[in-house]
């Protein structure tokens, strides 16, 4: 082998194994978006498109906008378009893995920590309460956090003189391999 | 005989609408779409739209489709301002009414021919109501009359009542004439639970002062009666309290407390004084989105007041709503009663379809059985075609 062959070799395994450290974890999971408004209205919005990317330092939570469901058809179509699901497909919650503690088999942890959300194409940190807990290799996570629609440039939804408040509550659920 | 009587008068009247199975589509609370924060009566412009895209068959209407005009007040013919609130209600239906298995009564009904009006500046709320009510519909509607012609057809106002609109409309105060906050506010407005806590929407308003809250998951309302003033003489009104608290653990499920005691000076059982305490727990469940499980289980007192006799009895309601199509409902339901001084239970079995063919207009068939141990059973099958403007 020369070394350009050799060379070539390397680059090949070095992509191969930046690949692998990017390990993308589908799981049972859901993530519920909990809206309020005026006079009591309680809405949510409710998805199973929830995906976990983890890599040496980073857990990247992702889910998909255009798949909550709130119940209502055009309530749908209304959250799709003040999110601008078209143009920013998915929410991302992201959370260095050094702030986090991880449950050893058979056992639980919960905390508080700092994660990054992406939302409607504008970044913020976020206060992320969790909650972890590993049996037979398996891990169920359980996030919660709250966010303010107007940090992230989305109109607050107003429909026939209901409008949201801009506070929202977002409760995630994960169950995933390893980890 | 007094009792079957009593029975066939008791479905001679329409009703409000009112809809606690809204609950499927995750709305515990009801004063987003009505403007009485505890449900019933007038529909906002928002619960207009609901009406449409979750009430009624769509027609091929894709579910993302925003609702038309037509769903506004007069089919969108005319536009009230934002302040104003219009509607009205003309329902009618006909009557088949058997004792023991025999036909004893069959009719045309004029249930229901209202209109309503509601307005709001800044803080100010208002609501009223003023309707037509024939002789024949006398017997469920005259404790809401206006007009005293005796034996004819009158005025009535089921409601009326202005108020002040506080903390981003989480807070209503308003007095007047005022649906009584107990129980389920359920559209079967001569169910026993509604006839025998008095709390029948069709007339059994009552002048007062209220006090509404609606919170996140929670809602509950106060009122101190004053007396009906449709009903006279003084010594019939019903003075005292009502209140109800429902609390929504999540937005599928809703658990609410009920009480209400009143005084009044005579009755038309008791010449002296009464006390009727009425206290009731309700739920609503739906366990899949077209099923919606209702129920109400009242313990009734009546007091004689002075002379120290009390007498106990019951009133319960279990109600199954299955929306087997959209706008298409299977409603079955079992009830019991068993008035304070007598002896007997009565039961009764509903069953009926209710189809809400357009905004707008909606058709109901009911098929009610009743029976009382030593009286013969009755039977009752109703159709009522109902209009809103």
């Amino acid at each position: 082998m020369n070394t350009r062959n050799l060379l070539t070799t390397l680059f090949l395994l070095a992509c191969v194994a930046q690949e692998a450290a990017a390990l993308v974890r589908m799981g049972a999971g859901n993530v519920e978006v909990h809206a309020r408004g005026p006079a009591g209205l309680r809405i949510t919005g409710k998805s199973t498109e929830v995906s976990l990317v983890e890599d040496s330092s980073v857990l990247l939570f992702k889910a998909a906008i255009a798949p909550l469901d709130t119940g209502i058809g055009l309530r749908n179509r209304h959250l799709r378009e003040a999110l601008e699901a078209d143009r920013f497909p998915e929410a991302t919650l992201s959370v260095k893995r050094a702030d986090l503690r991880f449950p050893g088999d058979g056992t639980s942890v919960e905390g508080e920590t700092q994660g990054e959300l992406t939302l409607h194409g504008q970044s913020h940190p976020v206060a992320v309460r969790y909650r972890a807990e590993r049996k037979d290799d398996l891990t169920h996570i359980a996030g919660s956090l709250r966010l303010d629609l107007r940090d992230f440039a989305v109109v607050t939804p107003s429909y026939l003189g209901v409008a949201v408040s801009p506070e929202v509550e977002v409760d995630l659920d994960l169950a995933v391999e390893g980890l | 005989m007094r009792t079957a009587a009593g029975l066939l008068v008791a479905l001679l009247s329409g009703a409000a609408s009112a809809y606690p199975t809204m609950i499927r589509h995750g709305y515990t609370q009801c004063a987003t779409c009505h403007v009485d924060p505890s449900g019933g009566t007038l529909l906002t412009e928002y619960g207009r739209a609901q009406s449409e895209l979750l009430l009624s068959t769509r027609w091929g209407s894709a579910s993302e489709e925003e609702p038309g005009p037509s769903s506004r007040f007069l089919f969108g013919a005319v536009r009230t301002p934002d302040s104003t609130i219009l509607g009205g209600w003309l329902r009618n239906g006909y009557i088949w009414n058997s004792v023991g298995g025999k036909l004893v009564d069959q009719r045309l009904l004029q249930m229901r021919a209202d209109l309503a009006a509601a307005f709001r500046a800044g803080p100010l709320r208002a609501a009223a109501e003023v309707g037509y009510a024939t002789a024949s519909s006398a017997a469920y509607s005259e404790l809401a009359s206006i007009t005293r012609n005796a034996n004819g057809a009158n005025l009535v106002s089921r409601e009326h009542w202005i108020g002040l609109g506080l903390a981003d409309d989480a807070v209503l105060l308003r007095a007047g004439r005022i649906q009584l906050p107990f129980g389920l506010r359920n559209i079967e407005h001569t169910s026993f639970v509604r006839t025998a806590t008095r709390t029948d929407i069709n007339q059994d308003q009552q002048d007062g002062v209220a006090l509404s809250f609606v919170g996140a998951g929670w809602r509950a309302e106060a009122m101190a009666i004053v007396g009906n003033y449709s009903l006279h003489p003084d010594a019939f009104r019903e003075r005292g309290a009502s209140a109800f608290v429902e609390i929504a653990p999540s937005s599928q499920v809703a658990f609410g407390l009920s009480a209400l005691a009143t005084r009044a000076d005579a009755t038309l059982e008791n010449a002296g004084p009464t006390l009727r305490q009425c206290y009731g727990v309700t739920a609503r469940a739906a366990p899949w989105t077209p099923l919606v499980i209702s129920a109400e289980v009242d313990a009734l007192i009546g007091t004689a007041l002075g002379r120290g006799a009390t007498s106990a009895g019951h009133a319960g309601w279990l109600q199954a709503d299955l929306e087997v199509a959209r706008g298409l409902h299977v409603l079955s339901a079992v009830e019991s009663q068993k008035a304070p001084g007598e002896s007997a239970t009565s039961t009764g079995l509903w069953g009926g379809l209710a189809w809400f063919v357009v905004p707008h207009l909606d058709v109901r068939g009911d098929v009610i059985r009743r029976s009382t141990p030593g009286s013969p059973a009755t039977a009752t099958f109703l159709l009522q075609l109902n209009g809103y403007l």
